[in-house]
């Protein structure tokens, strides 16, 4: 149904310029070969599960992530230059070089933003926000970690998770089983399962669409894990501090397959419903790792959102964005987001479009620096739209 | 101001990067004949553009301001000359798309036009740092010349922008295959406005 609407909706647009289509046409481009981040594929890490006990990605790292981001992501500027990688890697525990029993492994992850909106005009804003404040605290029943109980819990401030503010909550709590080598079954409140888990929660991939930093859902994931394919299938039942009528329920199915050494492409689908709004989605996404710690993704989907409260028609619209992600030398990179969005592509409707570019350093241990711009544009119908420029600055801490 | 910012952010963290350039990977592996050596190809390119420009509605005297929104396709065409940490090119390009332009303010002068089409012409020359044989940093001018027509409405008569437009971009490229490179950049072009330029290039 969705490939009609879309088949019908690019021959009724007359200026298919977007650069969705761009997007798109560049990722069926490249799949002609001629010749920690997902975007760490470019460090040759192109399975989540080398550094995370999640095998999906994101959440707390694994000993072994920890001793990678210390030895391959951070600079090693402030250590001796003749102290080696392991003795940095041995550095990177919770409790520095002390090993903690094997049952247990904490961690907490802080990330603080202060951002400038509306730069050059008179309508400037400037916050900061404490973005996420996370205890990490993860249990094992054996050695070889194949049962796991994951939990997060958060304190949020002012800024509010499902009506709560200035209290704590948890954000993730499941147990992960790891059946075989092919086989995690995930059961508890976690990520759902679609496109690239990217950090920036307000891409046009993921908080938009109810996959932001704040969207764990309950349910079951089962993935399926081997050396050139992965796939994973989620049934999700909503977050558990939602309000019944606002939990979306539904079911969605991602995976990749590597081409070759450090190229992957990608599918994402899902289909989820609350008693206020439906959610139908559908995705394709590349990533390739182009030069030691250097790498581009890219993710273009359809949107179909339905809102039930008006009863009106669903909206089919497109997302997409390329990312791009250059290792100037150890500890610091330039990364670059290309973005656009359109909310309908069935009538007139607004494209939006950010840009947003600088610098991503990691020159400490444990931590992580952003300072990026961001150059917003639109193109409408109803108006001219001028440019907007926003800055941002990140801290995170992940111990 | 803001131009000033983001050149002078680009500059330092970027370009003072040349001392930290990783390797060149296996297909530029340096050798004291490859550092000198010069490699010469061409590149068709497809894109897009996006841009803004000031537009000036003028009735009976009086000319307000408001905003033009360009979107469009760029084909382009460059002869590229490569060592082994720099390089530089060439080419002229061609472009078409779309311009929206003015708003529905209800007002005697208000004015609002979509979908005007235009065309462009122009020509850039870039230069370019080596990150890796893959990678590269840049900086291109661009001059470029755009066609459109605002059509007048009653008394109303509406223009935006000014020809020709010069302006440095600064710029990245990633060959992801061995003849494909994914292409970026982003100059200014107005007051507190960017020229936009995003495509692949395909050498030969």
């Amino acid at each position: 149904m969705i490939l009609v609407r879309v088949t019908e909706t690019i021959l009724n647009v007359k200026h298919s310029i977007s650069i969705s289509i761009l997007i798109v046409v560049s990722s069926a481009l490249i799949s002609f070969p001629a010749g920690a981040y997902p975007d760490f594929i470019g460090y040759g890490y192109s399975s989540c599960v080398t550094c995370h006990y999640n095998s999906l990605g994101g959440g707390a790292l694994n000993d072994y992530g920890r001793a990678l981001f210390a030895t391959e992501i951070t600079a090693r500027d402030i250590f001796p230059k003749d102290m080696d990688e392991e003795a940095i890697a041995a550095q990177s525990g919770f409790l520095g070089t002390k090993q903690l029993p094997w049952w247990v492994r904490p961690g907490i992850k802080y990330r603080g933003l202060k951002y400038m909106r509306g730069l050059g005009s008179e309508e400037k804003i400037e916050r900061f926000i404490n973005m996420q404040a996370d205890v990490n605290l993860n249990f094992f029943v054996d050695k070889k970690q194949d049962i796991a109980l994951i939990n997060t819990a958060s304190y949020v401030d002012k800024e509010t998770y499902y009506g709560k503010t200035y209290e704590w909550y948890m954000r993730e709590y499941y147990i992960r089983w790891k059946y075989n080598r092919n086989l995690f079954v995930y059961i508890g409140q976690m990520d759902k399962a679609f496109g690239i888990r990217q950090i920036d929660h307000t891409n046009y991939g993921r908080g938009p669409l109810k996959l932001g930093m704040n969207d764990q859902s309950q349910g079951v994931i089962a993935h399926f894990v081997y050396p050139d394919w992965d796939i994973a299938t989620n049934i999700f039942l909503g977050n558990g501090l939602q309000e019944e009528e606002d939990k979306q329920r539904g079911l969605s199915v991602t995976g990749e397959y590597q081409i070759y050494e450090k190229f992957k492409v990608g599918a994402s689908a899902l289909n989820s419903e609350s008693d206020k709004e439906k959610y139908n989605l559908l995705a394709v996404s590349t990533r390739m790792g182009t030069s030691k710690g250097s790498a581009v993704m890219a993710e273009a989907g359809l949107k179909e959102i339905t809102d039930k409260i008006s009863g009106a028609e669903a909206k089919l619209g497109t997302y997409a964005y390329i990312q791009t992600l250059v290792n100037i030398r150890r500890g610091y990179n330039f990364l670059s987001t290309l973005e656009h969005t359109r909310s309908d592509i069935s009538r007139p409707s607004r494209e939006s479009m950010k840009w947003a570019f600088g610098a991503l350093m990691f020159p400490l241990p444990r931590s992580e620096f952003r300072l990026m711009f961001d150059n917003g544009k639109a193109y409408d119908d109803t108006v001219g739209v001028p440019d907007s420029w926003a800055f941002q600055g990140q801290f995170h801490l992940s111990y | 101001m803001q131009k000033i910012f983001l050149f002078i952010f680009f500059f330092i963290f970027i370009f003072s990067g040349a001392s930290w350039a990783q390797e060149l990977d296996e297909d530029s592996v340096g050798t004291s004949s490859l550092k000198t050596k010069q490699v010469e190809h061409w590149a068709v390119g497809l894109g897009m553009t996006q841009w803004n420009e000031e537009m000036r509605i003028a009735q009976g005297g009086v000319t307000v301001g408001s905003t033009a929104n360009f979107s469009g396709m760029l084909v382009s065409i460059q002869k590229e000359f490569t060592r082994y940490r720099w390089g530089w090119n060439f080419g002229g390009l061609v472009g078409s798309g779309y311009a929206n332009g003015g708003s529905d303010s209800g007002s005697a002068n208000s004015y609002l036009k979509t979908k005007v089409s235009y065309s462009l012409l122009g020509a850039s020359t870039r230069i370019f740092y080596r990150f890796s044989g893959r990678i590269n940093f840049g900086t291109s001018f661009m001059i470029f010349n755009r066609i459109i027509e605002w059509p007048s409405e009653g008394s109303i008569q509406a223009s935006s922008g000014k020809n020709p437009n010069i302006l440095p971009v600064i710029d990245l490229n990633v060959r992801v295959f061995n003849t494909w490179e994914l292409y970026q950049g982003i100059g200014p072009v107005a007051n507190g406005a960017t020229f936009w330029k995003i495509g692949m290039n395909y050498r030969f």
